[in-house]
């Protein structure tokens, strides 16, 4: 076992040493300190036919004392494209619902491919989403993806004022960093591109995930308020960030309906009505969250 | 097969304590099952 102990360097940067100090195994796999590995991992690992370049498991929650399970696939498969293509038009749909590729752990990833590919290691300018970055980039480069239907890893999902300290929710990065899901958007649509499709093709799918993706993020940006100078700085950014047309208040192809979200935040947004817009987000936040 | 287990933690004795205990845990359990 190694261990370093160097601080501050930002999880992407983190992994990237591991996966350097791994360069001997045949796989790599991830584990979030306040996660846990199953006991069965070992045994699933062993027994199972594992070939593939990717392995996704299946993997479980933990919320409010109870476990609580996943269904991604009824039994063992192996994921050809257009399992890979279903899977995130289900995913630009409503991107917080389908999880099975937006995170970097309860997976086996092949060393080699990632020891020959060092463009597939953790965007180390991320500090949020920079795991389903890192998943979508590695699943356009392997050639075998495999599902396996046994849970092997446990997702402590945080409760109240816990979640002021989730990585996922950047509570004390720079309010900069809520907008790291433009990437991953951006990595999915390559897959769809280096896959034949054109950017026409699928534009309209990723014009909504985006939306969506901003909806969740703006509501996410409110855990950080604690204060009435953080609330205006945090409307102040997203505010900022459609007056410089970072992303559009138009939200043309985006439908609540699809995404299963509330109407009254688009609403708002489409209307330029950022103050209420943050207001009513820092609501849903409180009520969702803390 | 050999596996490489990458653990990230928090900077706070506590989590990273919890990490190195898996980790340990994973160790044992992996050679056990190589005997």
């Amino acid at each position: 076992m190694a261990h370093f102990n160097k601080k501050n360097l930002g999880v992407a940067s983190s992994r990237n040493i591991g996966i350097k100090l791994c360069h001997n195994t045949d796989y790599i796999s991830f584990l979030d300190a306040d996660d846990k590995i199953l006991p069965n991992f070992s045994n699933v690992i062993s027994n199972k036919n594992i070939y593939g370049d990717l392995i996704a498991f299946k993997f479980d929650y933990f919320f409010n004392n109870k476990q609580e399970k996943n269904n991604f696939y009824k039994e063992d498969r192996v994921l050809e494209g257009k399992d890979i293509e279903e899977y995130f038009y289900k995913y630009l749909t409503k991107p917080n619902k389908h999880s099975l590729f937006t995170t970097c752990w309860a997976k086996l990833y092949r060393t080699k491919l990632l020891i020959n590919n060092k463009s597939l290691y953790f965007n180390e300018k991320l500090l949020i989403c920079e795991d389903t970055d890192f998943v979508f980039r590695f699943l356009t480069k392997s050639k075998n993806i495999q599902y396996i239907n046994e849970s092997v890893y446990l997702h402590v999902l945080g409760i109240a004022k816990e979640n002021l300290y989730k990585l996922t929710f950047g509570a004390k990065l720079d309010t900069r960093n809520q907008i790291s899901f433009l990437t991953v958007v951006e990595s999915c649509k390559n897959y769809f591109i280096k896959n034949g499709h054109t950017s026409s093709e699928i534009q309209n799918r990723i014009d909504h995930c985006t939306d969506a993706y901003t909806i969740i993020y703006i509501i996410r940006s409110c855990v950080r308020i604690n204060s009435l100078s953080s609330f205006i700085s945090t409307y102040l950014f997203w505010k900022d960030i459609y007056n410089k047309n970072i992303l559009s208040s138009k939200m043309l192809n985006y439908s609540f309906k699809r995404a299963e979200g509330h109407w009254l935040l688009p609403f708002l947004i489409k209307k330029k009505m950022y103050f209420i817009a943050i207001l009513t987000a820092f609501y849903i936040c409180n009520k969702r969250y803390l | 097969m050999k596996l490489g287990l990458i653990i990230t933690s928090y900077n706070d004795e506590d989590t990273l304590k919890k990490a190195i205990q898996s980790a340990a845990i994973f160790k044992k359990k992996k050679i056990s099952l190589l005997r």
